[in-house]
């Protein structure tokens, strides 16, 4: 690590933003419209864009339409939903209409696009310093921030930490597979390049969205799928987590609970399962009738070839000690990621500031800040998966918004309902929603 | 899209009677007939009794129920305004009503999440 001295620190930027992610993107919009100067905001990225990493993930699993509804969006604020924009563009009631029924789903394609126009219009590339953060050391007034060759990149007054996932799970079987045949590219996780071929049996292990997107390729595709979850499917939730979280309705009752069961309920909340949309719902009967779907509880041990070069998977089922042999073309391990306190630089954190962890949560203050290392005037805060222990739909584009607009109170100052304050929001929000740049 | 607390359906519900007494008030100027305050009124009570159920019952509110409850405090509005027999036609309150709903709706909707960025995210309380 290089040595620091006074001369070597320059002086601080008020806000470093450690990623470059939707979650960065959405606190860089937030602290914007809440009249942060760009110049006082760094955002610290080896991605040149936002949602480039996200894109290849969702490409992969052949991901079309988002999870998310109407207000999963970058705008700072709930309103316009994307459906009310959409009607105007449209000039269609179709997308009000099914947003009034919680059935309105942005595509992918949008979603990046509207990401790429707001990151214009709020400046976020002038902020954007090319740089992956790789440590960051507490100073009594500031945070310095390394790179990964240890050399101080900057010094900020506040951090917050917008990392993403950490790297996907690959099941033990799975990984060992791929050490043993490297050239073999029958055996994959999620989100690696595959092709899929019509009328061959795919496995698949998982139980979460990526899970289920890849059965619906594979079934439209002609192929046939069998799926392995461990600890069962569960259907129908609409959300990645359920809806209560997105206010203080849910978040008030979880966060007034005892470390323990505030746990328990984190991990009944952030548990993988699949929504049935309208089209799924007709794809999943109509492939479990023909036979082109079929679901195994049970947990995959090993994966072998047979003689004849086909791969034969050993599958065993709850309550059973026989172990089961199915035969499958592919495997496709859909088993989501590692706990975010797996990130290097959050394990870097953790490990060198003895930060406080609860089962595979990061404990944070509510308002997604880390207690340790937050001191008035300098803090450091955490957003995107990483703060699910402040709130549960941390992953969520509305979940990151609720972190961000509260990290914002400690930059921007509270919101207040002084009339001048009400006439800035409604002109920067104005020049949001009609594509004019903040100033 | 709403996940409001009690108190947050109750303030946010309160705010909105500034609207609806404005809309009050262009419709006593422009029909002279003064029994539109007593209309608010009755509005008003119907609204804060209607709120606190739909707080203590509902968790997630759809959009489209928004016009179901809309119609039910519309009735109720409309029902305890003949008993007390305040002098308004039920089609002049019908659009005296349905004007301050559609105002109320199109604020609350679009330009509360902008004057509070965390009005939602606090359950739509206010204070």
């Amino acid at each position: 690590m290089s040595e620091i001295t006074p001369e070597n620190q320059g002086v601080a930027v008020p806000v470093g933003i450690v990623g470059g992610g939707f979650a960065a993107l959405i606190a860089y919009v937030v602290l914007r419209f809440r009249g942060v100067p760009a110049q006082n905001i760094r955002v610290f990225s080896a991605d040149n864009s936002p949602g480039e990493a996200w894109l290849k993930m969702v490409q992969a699993i052949g991901q079309k339409t988002m999870r998310s509804e109407s207000i999963g969006h970058f705008f700072p604020t709930d309103s316009p939903g994307l459906a009310t924009l959409e009607l105007f563009k449209k000039r269609s009631l179709k997308p009000i209409i099914l947003s009034w029924f919680d059935q309105y789903r942005p595509t992918v394609e949008s979603i990046i696009k509207h990401a790429h126009e707001i990151a214009q219009q709020v400046h976020f590339w002038q902020s954007l310093v090319p740089a992956r953060i790789a440590h960051i050391r507490k100073t009594p007034d500031s945070f310095l921030l390394y790179n990964e060759k240890e050399e101080l990149v900057a010094r900020v007054n506040n951090v917050i930490i917008a990392v993403g996932h950490a790297d996907p799970v690959l099941p033990e079987p799975v990984k060992k597979f791929k050490e043993m045949y490297p050239q073999d590219s029958r055996v994959n996780g999620a989100f690696d390049e595959k092709q899929v071929q019509p009328g061959h049996p795919y496995l698949v292990i998982g139980d979460g969205l990526s899970a289920a997107t890849e059965w619906v390729r594979i079934i439209e595709s002609g192929g046939c799928v069998i799926a392995v979850s461990q600890k069962g499917f569960q259907f129908g939730q609409p959300l990645t987590t359920p809806r209560r979280y997105m206010s203080k309705r849910g978040l008030g009752p979880f966060r007034r609970k005892q470390t323990g069961a505030r746990c328990a309920e984190l991990i009944q909340a952030t548990c993988a399962n699949i929504p049935l949309y309208t089209g799924w719902k007709k794809i999943f009967r109509q492939a479990l009738a023909e036979g082109a779907l079929h679901l195994i509880q049970g947990n995959v041990t090993d994966i072998q070839k047979d003689s004849t070069n086909k791969l034969d998977i050993t599958v065993v089922r709850p309550g059973s000690e026989v172990p089961e042999i199915i035969e499958a073309d592919q495997v496709i391990a859909a088993t989501g990621f590692y706990p975010a306190i797996k990130n290097p630089l959050i394990a870097q954190l953790i490990q060198d500031y003895n930060l406080p962890i609860h089962d595979r949560f990061l404990v944070l203050k509510d308002d997604c800040c880390i207690e340790k290392l937050s001191t008035p005037g300098s803090f450091a805060a955490v957003l995107g998966h990483a703060s699910a222990w402040a709130i549960p739909c941390a992953d969520s584009f509305a979940g990151m918004k609720i972190g961000a607009r509260k990290i914002a109170d400690y930059v921007a100052g509270k919101e207040s309902w002084n009339a001048r304050e009400l006439a800035r929001k409604t002109n920067r929000w104005a020049a949001l929603v009609f594509g004019k740049e903040l100033v | 899209m709403t996940l409001a607390t009690l108190h947050g359906r109750l303030q946010t519900k309160a705010v909105t009677y500034l609207l609806a007494l404005t809309t009050a008030l262009v419709f006593v100027l422009a029909t002279g007939n003064s029994a539109y305050w007593s209309l608010f009124a009755v509005m008003a009570i119907v609204g804060l009794v209607l709120e606190t159920v739909w707080g203590l019952v509902i968790t997630h509110q759809p959009g489209w129920v928004a016009f179901v409850f809309a119609l039910a405090e519309f009735g109720y509005t409309a029902a305890l305004a003949a008993v007390l027999g305040i002098p308004v036609s039920l089609a002049a309150g019908a659009t005296y009503y349905t004007v301050t709903w559609i105002v109320t709706q199109l604020i609350v909707i679009y330009l509360f999440p902008v004057w509070y960025t965390k009005w939602a995210d606090d359950g739509r309380e206010i204070w």
